[in-house]
């Protein structure tokens, strides 16, 4: 993918942005077979390019198991890439060890999908959310506390529940210390994997307006990914759709919303729930499955299920070309 | 136990009394074991007489509740007239030290195993995976009774060959739960926040284990008191005259069909404590755990 992207809310054409991944790919090696002979490859993220300003939202959108969570984890230094590179501010981070991988932490950091599993059930709110700051041994215990009760009054929680363990609070106030955690070390970025898929749909509002109260307040740039549409559009500045490892187009909220060019987006548009029974729909309906990741279809990995596909989709895996100001599409159709 | 709305949004309410105090078994184990220690804590003040005293001319004197027992010995004395209540309250003693120590030695030994394979996996799991069927493949008893053979047999020794050989369950039960608990989204938070794997390691994942950790050395408790019986009665446990329980279940054993007392005494003694301590840790298990914490 040779065509790097540029955001529409650059605040400048010179500044470096503030996260750039060029062609990221994690690749998992398995066997299969009695006798574990066969190599097989699944290419969990294959070829993904983009970059993030600071302040921005890039929601990353697909179905399960299309790799926008392994991208998360890439960035986030959890897993080791294949190939690609990813710079923050100009530096390159993809190996980044010791030192430099602690430095790195600091700055990007994540909210998590499920407000159970994410906190650590013997620890109370307080030590949860003050531990980043103890791991870099910012502030002495009496400031630190101080901290603490700064950042649960900043995602509206009341300082007296840093004692509570967390059995003791709801799914929206877990995934709030798990916010204000995040917020600890003061970073520039957030991942943000799914972060109010698992919440009730009245908390999951008042947690999407915490966070981009928070994104205006501080400045903050985010990584979100979901799969709710509804929230994308909420949230998003702009939207990268992945199927199958790739990134088949992305673009600004709008231009994705009002004119996607990729038949995989606008299924996915299509099939959104609105929330009105009278809207007609004539949609494009995907039909089938994901083809197995271990092997993907040849050509373009949506013609199997495009209703649109013609011999080249086949044949000829399609690039992410220009669709527009900062919207590129991998598609061979030429859609006006 | 009255509806506290209140207290419960404070963290000491997690262990306010009632909530353990109302667990039965926690209750009653905790009875039985607060009296065992403080009969082998107290043995000094309470026995009647020195354990070691031999009285020949009163051997295998009957306890009170026997028509020729008497008050001078109330559980009456063995075939050596030592007083049998004054050899059981320093028995307590004995058996308690190597109980808690062979599951501290063996607690540690195993839980370090256990950890390091379970966190690390790959290799390192494989090299402690084999060292662990190694040791499984091992019969205590049999490696036990070669250590005392060509060593001799000692306290130190008991404890030392109990203590490296019984820790292969804290190995694997800590293996299995650290493999559970390292891929929780916690920890990999944790990872996110910049914890080194030592920080990970003692932060989020010991507190996690230590219901297991308990549960384990109750149960490693209560077997190495078994143990260190079975080899006193083969002879190969403490070396008499300490009084060990184990010891003078054996020393009796030839006076079963007659003096049976000799055999039920401390058997009975043994059958409680390793009860108290299993009910003990039963119930710890379930007042410790999260999930039931409100």
């Amino acid at each position: 993918m040779s065509v790097t992207d540029t955001s529409p809310t650059a605040a400048g054409e010179t500044s470096a942005p503030l996260l750039e991944i060029s062609n990221l790919a994690k690749h998992f090696e398995m066997r299969a077979g009695a006798l574990k002979l066969t190599r097989l490859v699944l290419k969990a993220v294959d070829d993904v390019s983009f970059s993030l300003q600071r302040g921005e939202t890039l929601c990353l959108v697909g179905e399960s198991g299309c790799g926008k969570s392994t991208v998360g984890k890439l960035i986030l230094r959890l897993m080791e890439p294949s190939a690609g590179a990813i710079r923050i501010d100009g530096d390159d981070v993809t190996h980044a060890g010791g030192a430099a991988l602690r430095q790195f932490r600091r700055r990007v950091q994540m909210i998590f999908q499920d407000p159970f599993a994410s906190l650590n059930p013997h620890l109370n709110a307080g030590t949860i959310v003050g531990e980043p700051l103890e791991n870099y041994n910012l502030y002495n215990a009496r400031e630190r506390r101080e901290q603490v009760a700064a950042l649960f009054a900043r995602v509206g929680l009341r300082p007296e529940a840093a004692a509570k363990f967390p059995f003791e609070f709801s799914g929206g106030q877990r995934q709030r210390i798990g916010i204000a955690r995040a917020l600890a070390l003061s970073p520039d970025l957030i991942v943000a994997d799914e972060p109010v898929s698992a919440l009730d749909v009245s908390v999951q509002a008042q947690v999407l307006n915490l966070l981009v109260d928070l994104r205006d307040q501080l400045g903050l740039a985010y990584l979100f990914i979901s799969h709710d549409l509804g929230v994308v559009e909420h949230i998003a500045h702009r939207v990268a759709v992945m199927y199958l490892g790739r990134i088949v187009e992305i673009g600004d909220k709008r231009t994705i919303f009002s004119r996607a060019q990729h038949p995989y987006t606008q299924a996915l548009i299509a099939a959104a729930p609105v929330a009105d029974p009278r809207v007609k729909r004539d949609a494009i309906v995907i039909e089938g499955d994901v083809p197995s990741p271990l092997d993907p279809p040849k050509g373009c990995a949506f013609h199997t299920r495009c209703p649109f596909a013609f011999a080249r989709c086949s044949q000829e895996t399609p690039l992410l070309t220009r669709r527009g100001d900062g919207h590129l599409a991998a598609c061979h159709l030429d859609m006006p | 136990m009255p509806a506290h709305s209140d207290a419960a949004s404070a963290p000491a309410a997690a262990w306010r009394m009632p909530r353990w105090a109302r667990h039965s078994g926690l209750v009653a184990g905790g009875i039985i074991l607060a009296i065992i220690f403080l009969m082998g804590l107290l043995a000094p003040v309470l026995a009647p007489y020195n354990p070691y005293d031999q009285n020949l001319l009163a051997r295998i004197v009957p306890p009170i509740w026997h028509e020729t027992g008497t008050w001078a010995h109330p559980l009456g004395t063995d075939h050596l007239g030592r007083d049998y209540l004054s050899r059981l309250l320093y028995g307590a003693r004995v058996s308690v030290f190597i109980g808690v120590t062979v599951a501290f030695v063996s607690g540690i030994i195993g839980t370090v195993l256990g950890v390091t394979a379970g966190y690390f996996g790959g290799k390192t799991d494989t090299v402690i995976s084999f060292i662990i069927t190694a040791r499984l493949a091992l019969p205590v008893i049999l490696v036990a009774l070669a250590v005392v053979a060509l060593f001799g047999s000692s306290l130190s020794v008991v404890v030392g060959v109990l203590g490296l050989l019984l820790w292969d369950r804290f190995a694997l039960v800590m293996r299995a739960t650290t493999q559970q608990i390292r891929d929780a989204d916690f920890v990999m938070a944790a990872k996110v926040q910049g914890a080194s794997t030592w920080q990970i390691i003692m932060q989020e994942i010991m507190p996690n284990l230590a219901t297991n950790i308990t549960v384990v050395a109750t149960l490693e408790i209560a077997q190495a008191i078994v143990l260190e019986a079975a080899l006193s009665f083969l002879g190969l446990g403490v070396p008499p005259p300490l009084p060990s329980w184990g010891l003078m279940l054996a020393e009796g054993k030839s006076f079963i069909l007659f003096d049976p007392w000799l055999i039920t005494i401390p058997g009975m003694l043994l059958f409680g404590l390793v009860l108290a301590i299993n009910l003990v840790g039963d119930g710890l298990r379930d007042v410790t755990a999260p999930d039931s914490r409100n």
